[in-house]
């Protein structure tokens, strides 16, 4: 059974869109929402957490219509995308209070915020102020008061963003575990391995619009069959391009304006580079730079919006 | 009755605590400080003129320290401290949980609005209220000081109930001045209009205009009032419509404007996107 379920969900700001028409069923478990920058994802989790009011569409979670209704805030826990922290208070200070608002006496509201903070490994930081955190400190922070009052619901914008490679090692392990214990967590981020570490299945977002939906394997094959291009920089750009037309693996070659750089589209890169050193050895080719121009997501994101 | 506990007073009383304690760390507060201690300057000037060259003027009339106390609450403190600090510290009240970004963190927690506008408002009369009783009570205690004076205990119950005037009257300011900053984009502007003339001159409108200031009902129940001398007196007694309202009126029509306000402010909270365009998405 859906636990987040949105429906037509969209969001302008001005004359800029937000999200358009989103409809997506979230399960208990781990989801991924994938997205460049500025697709939608951290507007979307707004939405979610009833801090925006969506223009039209609907949303609830565990039942609970998203929009102004502050028994949602039992049930849910957010870590934001933002920077932004009472940086006179101590992070112990912070979170006991974070724990004091969600009805817990003064003691008890400093235990749990010490647990807090030793589970995300603050323990040496408890009594400094948050304004001397490390922006690592301060995601693990955000993550901390998130998870608090141990909600089902864990919504998580970017949660691993800044962190240091134990914390998002230790995050990375806590959100699957949440996972593991039937609790629903949507987490965003840009990167795909990033999500691949935490969960299979996504959704994945671009331009305000929710792309795909399903198994993160399923969207790389996806990936793999769109072929990529490389920039190949040489002083022999005429012969070397001679060559490479023979290559079955190769689509097309074409010149750029730098007279010693060409760009090669090709269906197999692994093949592609295989073959390539010898190449360069064989017939004293000298390459003096090679990239690949759709390592990054978004125009992995391109290919998926292509029609 | 835990729940009751659990609901409201544990969360009000973290809103309350941990907001006071955050303003009176804060750089913001020195301004309103600054402000609030302003006439505690003038008596220690004045304090000090007298004690190193004897008293400034051979009128004792001039030389009463209870006659000087209540000019110095009636011009000072009511016309001047209480409003500017309610403007300084009291339109930022909310305001700036939106500015700083930390609105969220209130946001997502299940605490009714309403509460959550309490506790940041009483924060804010707790803050700025220290401040003017060390201001004030300083202030009477260095008056009574000066040689003669059977003021300190003779005058002690007229002290208290300028507090607690001033404070009622910080309050009703900074609850019109948090309900600005929040509905209003040029809220400081808005803010002075409010305080600075139509506060202060509404009682110069014939009719019954005087009775929407605030200043009205301060005026009706201070101990103390303002005796307007020469020209001025004559365009007081003219012009100015000023016939008290009783105690009762008066407190409970200060208390409502701070529970409108409240409401107001809430309702805000409630139903207006006060998030913004997300930076990151």
């Amino acid at each position: 059974m859906a636990v987040i379920e949105i429906q037509n969900l969209s969001k302008w700001y001005d004359m800029v869109l937000g999200v358009s028409d989103i409809t997506a069923r979230i399960e208990p478990g781990v989801t991924g929402l994938l997205g460049p920058n500025g697709a939608g994802k951290s507007t979307l989790m707004k939405l979610l957490t009833g801090q925006m009011k969506a223009d039209t569409g609907h949303a609830a979670i565990g039942g609970i219509p998203v929009w102004n209704r502050i028994a949602l805030y039992e049930i849910v826990g957010f870590c934001p995308d933002m920077e932004k922290f009472y940086e006179r208070l101590t992070g112990h200070e912070f979170l006991t209070y974070m724990a004091r608002l969600h009805g817990l006496p003064k003691k008890a509201a400093r235990e749990t915020a010490f647990e807090g903070m030793c589970r995300l490994g603050l323990e040496d930081a408890v009594d400094k102020r948050i304004g001397a955190y490390s922006k690592g400190m301060r995601q693990r922070l955000k993550f901390a008061q998130a998870i608090l009052h141990d909600p089902p619901v864990l919504l998580l914008d970017e949660p691993l963003q800044g962190m240091d490679p134990l914390g998002r090692m230790q995050c990375v392990e806590m959100i699957r575990e949440f996972g593991r214990r039937g609790k629903t967590v949507l987490v965003s981020s840009h990167i795909l391995h990033e999500v691949e570490e935490m969960t299979h299945r996504i959704l994945v977002l671009n331009h305000g619009q929710l792309l795909a939906e399903g198994d993160v394997h399923e969207i790389r094959e996806l990936i793999e069959e769109q072929p990529r291009h490389v920039r190949i920089q040489t002083p022999k750009r005429r012969e070397l391009s001679n060559i490479l037309v023979a290559f079955p693996e190769v689509q097309t070659i074409s010149f750029e304006e730098d007279p010693e750089e060409l760009t090669v589209q090709t269906l197999s890169p692994d093949a592609f580079f295989q073959r390539l050193p010898a190449l360069v050895l064989e017939q004293h080719i000298p390459i003096t730079q090679i990239a690949t121009l759709d390592d990054n997501l978004e125009s992995v994101f391109e290919y998926l919006v292509k029609p | 009755m835990m729940d009751l506990r659990a609901r409201v007073v544990y969360p009000l009383t973290a809103l309350v605590t941990v907001n006071t304690r955050m303003s009176l760390m804060s750089r913001k507060v020195l301004f309103p400080a600054v402000i609030v201690s302003f006439p505690l300057l003038l008596v220690l000037i004045f304090r000090l003129i007298f004690a190193i060259w004897g008293p400034p003027s051979n009128d004792p009339a001039d030389q009463d320290p209870y006659t000087m106390y209540s000019v110095l609450c009636v011009s000072l403190y009511l016309q001047f401290v209480v409003p500017l600090a309610a403007l300084l510290k009291g339109m930022t009240t909310f305001y700036e949980e939106i500015e700083e970004g930390t609105l969220m963190f209130l946001r997502l927690r299940p605490v009714p609005r309403v509460l959550i506008i309490t506790g940041k408002f009483l924060a804010y009369v707790v803050t700025v209220s220290l401040l003017l009783i060390i201001s004030l009570w300083s202030s009477y205690a260095i008056l009574s000081s000066i040689p003669g004076s059977d003021m300190f205990w003779g005058d002690l119950k007229i002290l208290l109930k300028d507090t607690w005037i001033l404070c009622l009257g910080l309050a009703a300011y900074g609850a019109v001045m948090m309900l600005v900053g929040t509905y209003f984009k040029r809220s400081i502007l808005m803010g002075i209009f409010l305080l600075f003339v139509w506060d202060a001159w509404a009682a110069y409108i014939p009719g019954s205009a005087h009775k929407f200031t605030i200043k009205h009902y301060l005026q009706s129940i201070f101990p103390h009032q303002r005796e307007s001398r020469g020209v001025q007196g004559i365009i007081d007694a003219l012009l100015s419509q000023n016939t008290p309202s009783s105690m009762t009126v008066s407190v409970i029509t200060l208390l409502l404007v701070v529970a409108a306000c409240i409401a107001l402010t809430t309702l805000a909270f409630q139903f207006k996107d006060l998030s913004g365009a997300p930076e990151g998405d």
